[in-house]
């Protein structure tokens, strides 16, 4: 009887200790809003790309402003007001710091090969597509890890799958699909993250 | 090794207190607010038991204004991860077959 409150005392400690950690990490809103930004860039870029909207200059111009232009608004909405508030993590942890350095860091290397590598012509444009399938997958691993969310680090493997089918069949489809793995991999993970945090 | 609860840290040892102190085990400073709900009690109650573990110096308080809301975010303190690691391992100590001699 005696040791069972041990028990229960080890049990309660590691239960509040993993609940801790995960609420360290408030991701929702941050999958929403660069989901939503991505996706009009990618929605822009199939519209310009098929021929749907003419280009207002060169294709790669184009590119690189409709790009700048997203990533804008994405980084915008993030400092608006609501968003940042539901943002504040009521925990801070070196796990919640580091879930920020990485996506970060997939960020800043994603707009490196972009407006870099298919800025300067030495990356082709088709390319961007599973490349960042295969970066986000590792944002999206690496925060399943950190905050200890099995179920978010899991889908890393649907991006890594889905960008190696991207470069094994590169096409305008892959516009689409990436749509698809933004939306069902990024942006419906999100609404499930920001609805657990109440 | 039965359950003597004379070998624990009785500033520890207390459903809440212990709750808070694995919460603030977890991280690096945690707001009240977060305390609170998780270890389902009231403002007046968690504040008697956090202001005892802070009198202990086991956890310290920092008081912030985010916008016009005033936040008070706990941690612990260097003593008090020491207390609770201490707590923890006696309480491993106390399960079946990993008692000490």
């Amino acid at each position: 009887m005696q040791d069972n409150r041990a028990h229960e005392d080890l049990a309660t400690i590691r239960e509040l200790m993993v609940e801790t950690r995960q609420a360290a990490y408030h991701g929702g809103a941050y999958f929403i809003v660069w989901g939503l930004a991505i996706g009009l860039g990618l929605l822009a870029t199939w519209l310009f790309v098929s021929g749907a909207v003419p280009m207002p200059a060169s294709g790669r111009a184009t590119m690189l402003v409709t790009w700048a232009l997203a990533i804008g608004l994405g980084g915008l909405a993030m400092w608006w007001w609501p968003i940042r508030r539901e943002q504040r993590a009521p925990v801070r942890s070196a796990g919640g710091r580091l879930i920020g350095l990485n996506w970060m860091a997939v960020g800043t290397s994603l707009m490196i090969v972009f407006f870099i590598g298919v800025g300067f012509g030495s990356l082709p444009g088709y390319l961007m597509n599973p490349v960042s399938a295969l970066f986000i997958g590792i944002g999206i691993f690496m925060t399943g890890v950190l905050a200890g969310i099995g179920w978010i680090r899991n889908l890393a493997f649907g991006w890594w799958l889905g960008g190696a089918v991207m470069l094994a069949y590169p096409g305008l489809w892959n516009l689409w699909f990436m749509g698809l793995l933004l939306l069902l991999l990024y942006m419906l993970p999100g609404v499930l993250l920001a609805r657990s945090k109440g | 090794m039965d359950f003597d609860h004379t070998q624990l840290d009785d500033l520890i040892h207390s459903r809440i207190r212990l709750a808070v102190m694995s919460i603030l085990a977890a991280s690096d400073a945690v707001e009240f607010t977060f305390i609170r709900d998780r270890t389902k009690t009231t403002d007046g109650n968690l504040s008697t038991h956090l202001r005892k573990l802070e009198d202990a110096g086991y956890i310290q308080v920092e008081k912030e204004f985010v916008g016009r809301k005033p936040v008070s975010r706990y941690s612990l303190t260097d003593t008090g991860r020491q207390a609770f690691t201490a707590y923890v391992e006696r309480l491993e100590q106390m399960l079946p077959g990993r008692g000490d001699t």
